[in-house]
Order: structure tokens, then C-alpha cells, then sequence
């Protein structure tokens, strides 16, 4: 008995670890590949580590490009465009679970069919428009088409819904308008909903390259992922390894914050219920 | 004074306030009885401005309020969760309100707060406020909690000093003690019996137990199924039940009810024979309460015993008169001590029994005297 639940731990652990290995693979390899001298990248035989440890990779992903400026760049658009997604979803979904209007049930349809389209469909019309606009080109060309989240709308609600009725009528018998119910009240208590979707929307939007390689051309309004492009570029794909470099700086961030806001986050997907 | 006026209220096609008259009166204790699902909190959320009635009036103080929100209504609600706000500390729950109320938006916001001169004084006035509610309320000690680390009665306090610290017009309650204890709650309907002697504002207390009704109440309005049955001060509405169905709510035990048919003053009935004061037609229903009914040593009445319900202090005996009839007696702790298939003798005092419209079920204004009994 005891011998078989050892070896179902055993198993089960085995397979975690092999995922673990498997997903872990290609930043174990972007880190070895950024800490490696240029004529070991493209050696025959793969190895594992690098021979010494070759620093100036990173020295030179600074200096070549003006990294900075594009780490700046993508917290100024991760930021913007989170601000304004939590100031347009949490009222959003606030009404869509507290308040009775005509045509509520029309517009969560609309909401849940809106999950399902992929943003690269409205590419074209929103280039246009923002043309049109002549905004293309500039921090509003990558903030402005992502500010109404719909995945934002939906997780807030779910949160929200299980706020109890009671709690949004007392603090109306308290005396607060509906914009203070909302920002005192409902978005406090959705702070795990809030966490979750901010770690989801800042990875989509710091990784997402696809968008600025249609909205920008400047490289001084370069996101991340697509100043790293421009290495390519200018070296010609000859040097790896201060590429390599600059991803794992790139990179980095996220997996910092994930770490930091990784328990708020399963808490929020999970959804467990309000304790009064 | 709060006044309704043929207040309707339809969920779904189906009326859950089916044309309610009430006055309240300034200053009073009003308790609404009824129970679960009869639409008490129906009522009460349209009194707080948290929903509108489908027809009807509201007023207050004579102005119709139905389009005046919640906030302008300025009526304070306790709840029966208690809608504490769970991410904030008692003395923010409690402060709320008031700051909602006496701050202007720009004074609430949080930097705005620190260098306005005149924000800073309000929120020192209004942490005096708390402050001086709290202690009245024995929750000192319990300022900086959150309410998930709080009892139900600390909870219960906390929403009412929430509902106290802003001088409200009225305060409404929605089953505040259903969830504590029963001591507990014996204690607490003391609190708000004395709070509402210390404020004198109108206390609009809804329930379904009848004892928090009865020993708060300086009248009660029975509810059932979306109608006001009666309204009257405890005492009357124990004594002079309006008709079957108060009769039957009203009452720590459950009333006997029979349908006799009178010929002309004579009433013969399986309790004895009766002579009404005036002549009625038609079938009439008695009803007389257990504890109305004496187990004697000599009395004209005589069953067998069929069940005994010991309750403490007093036992519940249903007593079979013939066939098929049969009495519920609350019996006081006595000499004699019934068990299951004695026969007991009973007595009745004649002025102590309801009499009620059969068809219609409404209180019949007429006196009963025992048969024989000098007018
Ligand atoms: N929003 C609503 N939509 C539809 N029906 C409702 C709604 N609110 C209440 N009802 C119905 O109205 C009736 C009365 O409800 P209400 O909550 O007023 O009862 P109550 O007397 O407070 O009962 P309890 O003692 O259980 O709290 C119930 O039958 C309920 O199903
Ligand atoms: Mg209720």
C-alpha cells in the first residue's frame, strides 16, 4: 500500500518535472547562449555551457542599441494601457452584475462574443482608423486600441458576482454615489481579480510585437520585443549573443513581477468567494 | 412620520406588496411581523430608496420621496448579514457614512485630505464621531479590526454604530438578531430597545420572531403574503386578534381553532356550551389559546391525554375532547403531571375566547359567557 503511493508520488512528480525541464529549456538556453563568446554559438556539437562566461554580451546590448530607452518605452505603454483597461472595465463590469438596465443580457453576449475574436482581426480597421486619426506613430497608437478589454470586463465580473447584494445597498444607504460604490468598494475587494488580470495584460502587451511592428516606425517609440528586432537588423544576424542578452534583460521584468503577485494571481483565477 | 399609501410592489407579474397602508409615527417603534418570504424586506428596501414600488405612495413628513435616492432619503439600515465592508477596519466601516456625508468629493480625496485645513478638522471631528459611538457601544477595543475577525454580535454592534453615527431620520432593521444566539440576542434586543429610548428617532424593525416583536414594539404589523393583517400595539394584537390568521401567527402556541354554528345567542360547542352577547348568523369560528386552558382537578371539561411535549417551565398536551377533537394545553408546571393516555379535566374562562367570521375569517365584535352564568 505504502509502496504504491510512493510510487504515484513518484510518477506524478517525475512528469512535473519533466513539463518543468521542457518549458524551462529555451530560457535556460537563452541565458547560456547570452553568456557565450560568438564563436561558440555556432558550433557544432551543442553544449550545454557556456566555456567562460562572456559579460560583454550584455555590455553591448546596452550600448549598440538604446535598450533603455526601449525598457522605458514598454512600461510606459504596459502602464497606460493597464490604467486605462482597469478604469474602463471595473465599471463596466461593475454594472454588468450590480445594476439593472435594458439590454443587459444583449451587451454580456456581446462581451463573452468579443473573447473570442482575435485582436489580429481588427488590425486593419484600427490601423485605418488611426491613421485616419493621424495618431499612427506614437505612445497613443500603441496604447489606444487596447484600452477596452473585454477579457478585463469579464474577469471583473465574475468577481463581482459574487460580491453579496447587501454590501453595494448598505454603502448606497451610506450614501455613496455609484462611482464611489465602485472604486471604495467593489474594486478593493476584486484586488486578486485585479492582480490576475494585470499580470495578463501586462505579458500580453510587453511581449506583443505583432501591434508595434504595424503602429510604429520610429525607433525611439520601440516596445521591447521590437527593439530587439533592430539588433537583427543592424548586425545581420551575426551576432547572437548580445541579442540574446538583450532578450534575457527583456524578459525579466515579467518574470519578476509574475514572481512578486504569483500567489494574488492564482487566488484571482481561482476565484474563491468573499468572506464578510 | 412615514406614511404608505396602497403601496404595490410586482416581482414577476406576482404582487409581493399587495396595496400596504401603514403609518409610522415619528419617534415610534415599529415592528413588521410575518413570515419568511412575506415581503418584509421588500418592503423595507422600498422604504430605503433600494427599490421603487410598482403603484403607490410613500411619503414622508407628507413629501412624496419615491423619486429621492437612498443617499437623500438619509435613512440608516442595518442589515441581516450585517454588509460590513470585509477590506475595511471597524473604525472605517463606521466612519463612512459619515464622511460620505459631511466631506465634499474633493475634502475625500486621500492627499487632498492631509493639506486641506478644513478637511483635516471634519475628519478629526467625524474620528471624534467614531470614536464616541464606538465607546457606546463597547467596541473601544475592536477599532482597528476587520470584520472577518470579528463575532456576530461584535459584527452586529459595528453595523449598528455604522447606522447610528449620522443621525439617520429613521433606522430600519432587517432581522438583525436572526443570526446570534439566543442569549446573545436576548441581550441585544435590550441594546436596541434602550438605543432607541437614547435617540427617540423611528425604529422600523423587521422580524420574524414574534417574542422580539412583542417586547420591543410599540406596534406591530403583521405581514402575510403581501398584506398588512393588522397593525396594533403588542398587547391588543395578542388580546384582540384583527382575525384567524393573526390569531394563529400570534401566540407562542399554535391557537385551537373549531367551527361551531350558533342558533341565534346559544353556542354549543365540543368546549362547552356559550351564550353569545347578540344573535349571529352564520358559522362562527372559536378560537382560544393553549395557555388559556387549565388542567383542573374538577373542571366541566374531561379527554384522554395523546401527546406531552415537555417545553421547561411548562408542557404542551394535546387532549383529545371525542372523536376527532381534539385541544392543544399549554400547562403551567402543576400538581398534576399528565402522561400519555390519562384522562385530564379542563377548564376554559369563556372571556378569554375569540370569536371569528367564518366565512371571511375576521374578528367577531361579541361577548361569550358560560351558560347559565348570570348577564
Ligand atoms: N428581486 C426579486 N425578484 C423577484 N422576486 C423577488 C425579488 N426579491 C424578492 N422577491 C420575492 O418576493 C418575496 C418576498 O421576499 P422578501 O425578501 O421581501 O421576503 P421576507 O419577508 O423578507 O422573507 P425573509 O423573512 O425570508 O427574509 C419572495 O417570494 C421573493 O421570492
Ligand atoms: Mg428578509
Amino acid at each position: 500500500m505504502i509502496a504504491a503511493r510512493y510510487l504515484s508520488r513518484a510518477v506524478s512528480l517525475g512528469l512535473l518535472l519533466l513539463g518543468a525541464a521542457i518549458i524551462l529549456l529555451p530560457f535556460f538556453w537563452m541565458i547560456s547562449l547570452s553568456l557565450k563568446p560568438a564563436d561558440e554559438i555556432f558550433q557544432d556539437s551543442i553544449q550545454l555551457l557556456p566555456s567562460h562566461f562572456e559579460w560583454n554580451n550584455y555590455v553591448v546590448a546596452f550600448t549598440k542599441m538604446p535598450l533603455w530607452r526601449f525598457l522605458i518605452n514598454g512600461i510606459i505603454v504596459c502602464c497606460g494601457i493597464l490604467i486605462l483597461q482597469i478604469l474602463i472595465a471595473v465599471p463596466c463590469a461593475y454594472a454588468l452584475t450590480q445594476r439593472d438596465f435594458r439590454g443587459k443580457a444583449i451587451v454580456m453576449g456581446m462581451v463573452l462574443a468579443g473573447l473570442l475574436v482575435p485582436y489580429h482581426v481588427t488590425a486593419i480597421p484600427l490601423f485605418l482608423g488611426l491613421s485616419q486619426l493621424r495618431l499612427l506613430d506614437s505612445y497613443a497608437a500603441l496604447i489606444l486600441p487596447f484600452i477596452a478589454s473585454v477579457f478585463g470586463i469579464f474577469l471583473f465580473r465574475q468577481f463581482f458576482a459574487t460580491i453579496p447584494k447587501d454590501l453595494i445597498d448598505a454603502a448606497r444607504v451610506d450614501g455613496l454615489s455609484e462611482m464611489s460604490i465602485v472604486w471604495r468598494i467593489a474594486f478593493p475587494l476584486a484586488w486578486p481579480a485585479a492582480t490576475a488580470f494585470a499580470v495578463f495584460s501586462v505579458v500580453a502587451h510587453w511581449n506583443d510585437l505583432f501591434w508595434p511592428l504595424i503602429a510604429v516606425s520610429s525607433p525611439e517609440l520601440a516596445t521591447p520585443p521590437r527593439g530587439i528586432l533592430f539588433f537583427r537588423d543592424v548586425e545581420a544576424g551575426s551576432s547572437f549573443g548580445p541579442l540574446m542578452a538583450a532578450t534575457a534583460i527583456v524578459t525579466a521584468p515579467l518574470v519578476l513581477v509574475f514572481l512578486m503577485a504569483q500567489r494574488a494571481f492564482i487566488q484571482g483565477l481561482t476565484m474563491t468567494g468573499l468572506k464578510g | 412620520m412615514i406614511q404608505l399609501k396602497s403601496l404595490t410592489r410586482i416581482f414577476d407579474d406576482k404582487p409581493v406588496l399587495d396595496a400596504i397602508n401603514l403609518e409610522i409615527p415619528e419617534g415610534s417603534f415599529t415592528s413588521l411581523l410575518g413570515p419568511s418570504g412575506c415581503g418584509k424586506s421588500t418592503l423595507l428596501r422600498i422604504l430605503a430608496g433600494l427599490d421603487q414600488p410598482s403603484a403607490g405612495t410613500l411619503l414622508f413628513d407628507g413629501e412624496d420621496v419615491r423619486e429621492k435616492s437612498a443617499t437623500l432619503r438619509n435613512i440608516a439600515m442595518v442589515f441581516q448579514s450585517y454588509a460590513l465592508y470585509p477590506h475595511m477596519t471597524v473604525r472605517a466601516n463606521i466612519g463612512l457614512p459619515l464622511a460620505m456625508r459631511s466631506m465634499s468629493r474633493l475634502e475625500r480625496l486621500p492627499l487632498v485630505t492631509a493639506l486641506l485645513p478644513s478637511a483635516r478638522r471634519k475628519r478629526a471631528a467625524n474620528g471624534r464621531e467614531v470614536e464616541r459611538i464606538a465607546a457606546m457601544l463597547g467596541l473601544t477595543e475592536l477599532l482597528e479590526r476587520k470584520p472577518s475577525e470579528l463575532s456576530g454580535g461584535q459584527k452586529q454592534r459595528v453595523a449598528v454604530g455604522r447606522a447610528l453615527v449620522r443621525d439617520p431620520k429613521a433606522f430600519l432593521f432587517d432581522e438583525p438578531l436572526s443570526n446570534l444566539d439566543t442569549k446573545l440576542r436576548g441581550q441585544m434586543r435590550e441594546e436596541i430597545s434602550l438605543l432607541h429610548k437614547q435617540t427617540g428617532k423611528t425604529f422600523i424593525y423587521v422580524t420574524h420572531d414574534q417574542t422580539e416583536a412583542m417586547s420591543l414594539s410599540d406596534q406591530v404589523a403583521v405581514m402575510m403574503e403581501g398584506h398588512i393583517l393588522q397593525v396594533a400595539p403588542p398587547r391588543i394584537l395578542y388580546s384582540r386578534p384583527a382575525n384567524t390568521k393573526v390569531a394563529a401567527f400570534v401566540g407562542e402556541h399554535p391557537i385551537n381553532l373549531l367551527t361551531v354554528k350558533p342558533v341565534g345567542t346559544a353556542l354549543q360547542s365540543p368546549f362547552g356550551a356559550f351564550v353569545l352577547s347578540e344573535a349571529w348568523d352564520g358559522d362562527i369560528i372559536l378560537g382560544l389559546r393553549p395557555e388559556n386552558i387549565a388542567l383542573v382537578e374538577n373542571g366541566p371539561l374531561q379527554g384522554r391525554v395523546t401527546r406531552v411535549d415537555y417545553l421547561g417551565g411548562h408542557t404542551l398536551l394535546d387532549v383529545e375532547l371525542s372523536e376527532g377533537i381534539c385541544l392543544r394545553v399549554a400547562d403551567e408546571e402543576g400538581p398534576l403531571v399528565p402522561a400519555v393516555g390519562n384522562v385530564v379535566q379542563l377548564s376554559i374562562a369563556p372571556q378569554k375566547i375569540h370569536l371569528f367570521k367564518a366565512e371571511s375569517g375576521e374578528r367577531l365584535p361579541l361577548e361569550v359567557r358560560q351558560r347559565g352564568e348570570a348577564v
